[in-house]
């Protein structure tokens, strides 16, 4: 890497994606902070809900969103070595594991509701349906721009145009939701 | 291959992030003090943090800006959650 010169290195995407990127991570960081600060507070009650979460559940979803992060990638790998019709079908496998999260998600939900379990039950599953929310909400923006850029017809972006760094920016988007997702899933799901 | 869209560093990033998601899995169900589990389990998140900024959002060949800018985020997000997770500050 440090072999690069400054002028091969690439800003992936638009300027403005990366300061909301920045802005974003500072956003979820002071939340995860003060979904800790509030646990010290109350660490018993904090680990016995904890306990009641659905963990399976929450390691389908990391694996789900793991995968999609991978064809986004494999996606803007395939559109920079010219393999257009490649483009396409793996951001419909990112869109596929996006709407599965949701689904999952769903049920999850579903089920701590039916419960009787809601944000107004205790400081954790207040921060759970929170932050679970806040996310849930990036993952269906996230889906709707890789389903734009799935419909686009590659074949006709032109080479060094502006498809690729627009592709890009969605690309970075929707990781920053999958790197999200990576520390609630510790926080919320698996500290003991 | 190298211009094969599926030989790349994207795969191996996958399976690298898999299995620390698998590791940090087994050490949420392990027996020891859930402090040091959960110590564990933030070191293990954010290492995946960062694998999935450096390679899948590339800034691994990026500006050095935006290189220093995540990282400096890394260790602060890091420093900050392990530092709460370990109750120094009891809210009185």
């Amino acid at each position: 890497v440090s072999e690069l010169k400054h002028d091969e290195r690439h800003l992936p995407g638009e300027e403005g994606i990366w300061l909301f990127i920045i802005g974003d991570l500072v956003m979820f960081t002071a939340l995860f902070a003060i979904f800790l600060y509030y646990r010290t507070a109350d660490l018993q009650a904090f680990r016995e809900s904890h306990r009641l979460l659905n963990q399976d559940l929450g390691l389908a979803n990391t694996a789900l969103m793991l995968t999609s992060s991978w064809c986004v990638a494999s996606a803007v790998r395939a559109a920079k070595l010219g393999r257009v019709q490649w483009v396409s079908r793996l951001l419909f496998g990112g869109i596929v594991c996006g709407i599965g999260f949701g689904i999952i998600k769903y049920f999850e939900w579903s089920a701590k509701i039916s419960a009787g379990f809601s944000p107004q039950s205790n400081d954790f599953f207040m921060f759970y349906f929170t932050l679970t929310g806040i996310h849930l909400v990036h993952v269906i923006i996230g889906t709707l721009v890789l389903i734009f850029f799935a419909r686009f017809d590659w074949s006709l972006a032109a080479p060094g145009g502006t498809a690729l760094r627009d592709l890009e920016s969605g690309a970075s988007f929707w990781h920053l939701v999958d790197l999200l997702w990576v520390v609630l899933f510790a926080l919320v799901y698996l500290m003991p | 291959m190298n211009d094969s869209i599926f030989s790349g560093r994207n795969t191996l990033v996958w399976f690298a992030l898999i299995a620390i998601t698998l590791l940090s899995w087994k050490a949420g169900h392990s027996c020891g003090s859930a402090s040091t589990a959960g110590v564990i389990i933030l070191l293990f998140a954010f290492a995946k943090a960062r694998l999935i900024i450096s390679e899948f959002m590339e800034v691994r060949t990026a500006p050095r800006a935006l290189q220093w800018l995540t990282d400096g985020w890394i260790i602060i997000a890091c420093g900050l959650l392990v530092t709460l997770s370990l109750g120094v500050f009891q809210p009185t």
